[in-house]
């Protein structure tokens, strides 16, 4: 190899370590920058009132990565919190709202299929919180479902495992209180005999299909 | 033990209590049938776009 030859190559060699640096340096930027918004979006995890946070379309699958779960305890905290995001479609943590009053959590969601967990408490109202769900496929319950309303009718591909879970999450204590299913989707999960048997736990629940 | 009350609508028709909907309704054993009744597909669909548009 001649000496023209040889600075040629180690003039290559240096542009193609430069590129991975300045690659590594982009994407380690970008991750502590991402990092660094989360943790101060959900205030190092001690946000609480998540009101209108993901409402409308600016986040999606891509620049949404909460860092923490999402706990609304505050009266009204989770209220319109994805309202009308037609681009998510995983929440990607744990939503925790224990409290009262919030409303239309996830209203109009049309793409949204998972929402790994759903912490609720009894105390938990679900004003509209479900409408327009039509993509929803799985959400694992956790919690007791005792107030009313809790209606997830649009949700046509609801897992059977999804469907479970609400059932078991009803209260056993309340009376006269309705929780909203979607027909088909209890159709395509279960056989009747599968379905009576789940529905035998909860006789003080009226059990809507539609 | 109360038996577990089950309605079925007809076809093109829906249950209704007035708040809730449901073309199967598997009915609370503490509570009984006469606060449902049915409506037509249409008069659910005219409720349901009102409720949306109100809300919004």
């Amino acid at each position: 190899m001649t000496v023209a030859e040889q600075i040629l190559r180690a003039k290559d060699d240096y542009d193609q370590v430069h590129e991975a640096g300045r690659q590594k340096g982009h994407l380690e930027g970008r991750e502590a920058y991402r990092s660094d918004f989360w943790a101060e979006f959900q205030q190092n995890g001690n946000c609480h009132n998540y009101d209108s946070a993901f409402r409308g379309d600016f986040f999606n699958d891509a620049i949404y990565n909460p860092t923490y779960p999402i706990i609304a305890s505050d009266t009204y905290g989770a209220s319109y919190m994805y309202m009308n995001n037609k681009r998510l479609t995983d929440t990607k943590v744990t939503i925790s709202v224990p409290g009262l009053g919030s409303g239309m959590v996830f209203y109009q969601t049309s793409r949204l299929k998972r929402i790994p967990t759903l912490e609720i408490s009894d105390k938990t109202t679900f004003s509209n919180w479900f409408a327009g769900c039509s993509a929803l496929e799985e959400m694992n319950v956790v919690g007791t479902i005792a107030q009313n309303e809790f209606n997830v009718r649009w949700s046509t591909g609801l897992s059977k495992e999804s469907l479970t879970g609400i059932i078991r999450a009803l209260s056993d204590t309340t009376t006269g209180l309705t929780v909203t299913l979607s027909l088909a989707a209890v159709k395509n999960a279960f056989t009747d005999q599968e379905w009576d048997s789940l529905l035998s736990t909860k006789t003080n629940w009226t059990v809507s299909l539609i | 033990m109360k038996t577990r009350i089950t309605l079925y609508a007809e076809d093109g028709r829906v249950l209704t209590d007035g708040k809730h909907f449901g073309r199967i309704v598997h009915l609370d054993t503490n509570v009984d049938a006469t606060a449902w009744h049915e409506i037509s597909e249409e008069e659910y669909s005219e409720i349901q776009d009102r409720t949306i548009s109100e809300e919004i």
